[in-house]
């Protein structure tokens, strides 16, 4: 994290706690939250980084700043029980001119930072067992890479 | 002794590590998607006597005494997860968040948690079981720089009986036989509560042999010392003896012979 900028500045940390952990929080206490922040930073660093071996690969992500991310969760809030699929396309009229793929990691960043679930697509999924993987597509290549993979 | 009762069909340790790929897809709300993620283990039971931690169900002891390393995650799928080979425990350590998602006044996302809040609950406890507001605790949590912030979650239960936790039963069952096993090697003999009997008895041998050596060798001593001081009279007795001899022998030379006499 050394060599990257900061995602958020104060006042984005503070309403990005207060959105997603606790609302009534004072600045005097942000302080508490520093861990949260840092993985925060970290996972928001992940997701756009792109080494050029992925730049042809990878789209990043469609939410650019801690606004658009807390409109994301807030979207997911409301509609928690409309299933996922229905879900998406209210959150992609918000992004209209980025690909799936990049709302779909915008949509899995959210979950990482709001629930702290390690929520990925199948390119992302860490080589260990417990990173649910949320499938968007019925594709039968990703069942199948799964099931090869014993997942 | 574990009775796996309900619908929970599949071997102790594949629970978590299939629970979330290929049933897990966009047709499923997002609360479903999220129940998906902690199997609840409320048809787990537990023998009594193996429900219980005990006093020293710390992750201070666990990784004194049972050689257990303790990685943070970020992840509260991840927590209490131990690797395949028991050697490392997985511990989330977003205490302060856990329990203000759950308040009502907690989040600004509208309708509240969306983790189940026995769940948020149980890693709370489960926190508060490893990491008790003590000293060694506190040592343990500095050198880590980690801190949980005790005055800050006011929540300080910690059940210690197994069947209080219904998401995180199997994972604290496989701490537990962790922490119940017998010692393996030299080190967890050592620091280990179960060693205490071993331990006691390669003391009290070291210490019996000890004493058996420290008597003898003081018999031995005093057996020495006698038997040099008989040898010591002796010499003094067969020195007096020669001295006699000589003296008998000079007397005898100063003493003509009288040829007169009868």
């Amino acid at each position: 994290m050394a060599d990257t900028e900061k995602f958020l500045d104060k006042a984005g940390e503070l309403s990005t706690i207060r959105t997603f952990w606790k609302a009534d929080l004072h600045e005097r206490n942000i302080s508490q939250y520093d861990s949260y922040i840092a993985f925060y930073e970290k996972e928001w660093y992940h997701q756009n980084r792109q080494h050029p071996w992925e730049v042809e690969f990878s789209v990043g992500t469609a939410a650019a700043t801690s606004e658009e991310i807390t409109d994301i969760a807030m979207i997911l809030s409301e509609q928690r029980d409309v299933r996922l699929r229905d879900v998406r396309p209210v959150i992609k009229g918000k992004f209209p001119t980025h690909p799936d793929e990049a709302v779909d990691n915008a949509i899995h960043f959210v979950l990482r930072a709001w629930l702290t679930l390690n929520v990925r697509n199948k390119s992302q999924q860490l080589l260990t067992p417990h990173n649910p993987v949320l499938q968007w597509n019925d594709g039968k290549l990703s069942a199948g890479v799964s099931l090869l993979l014993g997942l | 002794v574990t009775q796996c009762l309900g619908a929970w069909n599949q071997p102790l340790h594949d629970g978590y590590t299939k629970m979330n790929t290929e049933d897990v897809n966009a047709d499923r709300s997002l609360i479903d998607f999220v129940s998906d993620q902690f199997p609840n283990r409320s048809g787990w039971k537990i023998d009594p006597s193996e429900c219980r931690f005990g006093r020293y169900f710390t992750a201070t002891y666990l990784s004194q005494a049972c050689d257990l390393k303790i990685e943070w995650t970020d992840f509260i799928s991840d927590h209490l997860l131990l690797n395949d080979d028991r050697t490392t425990l997985q511990v989330y350590h977003f205490k302060l968040c856990v329990f203000n998602h759950f308040k009502k006044s907690g989040s600004s996302l509208k309708r509240g948690a969306i983790l189940p809040e026995r769940m948020l609950q149980e890693t709370i406890w489960s926190l508060n079981l490893l990491f008790p507001d003590d000293k060694p605790t506190n040592k343990f949590l500095r050198d880590r720089n980690m801190t949980f912030l005790y005055d800050a979650v006011p929540d300080n239960r910690r059940p210690q009986d197994l069947n209080d936790y219904i998401y995180l039963r199997e994972r604290l069952f496989h701490l537990r036989q962790l922490y119940e096993a017998e010692p393996e090697n030299f080190w967890q003999l050592w620091f280990k509560r179960q060693g205490y009997g071993t331990r006691f008895q390669i003391l009290a041998t070291i210490g019996l042999g000890f004493l058996l050596a420290l008597f003898l060798g003081i018999i031995s001593s005093v057996t020495a010392i006698i038997s040099t001081r008989a040898t010591l009279k002796g010499l003094v007795v067969s020195e007096e003896g020669l001295r006699v001899a000589q003296e008998a022998l000079s007397l005898q030379k100063q003493v003509p012979i009288c040829p007169c006499s009868p």
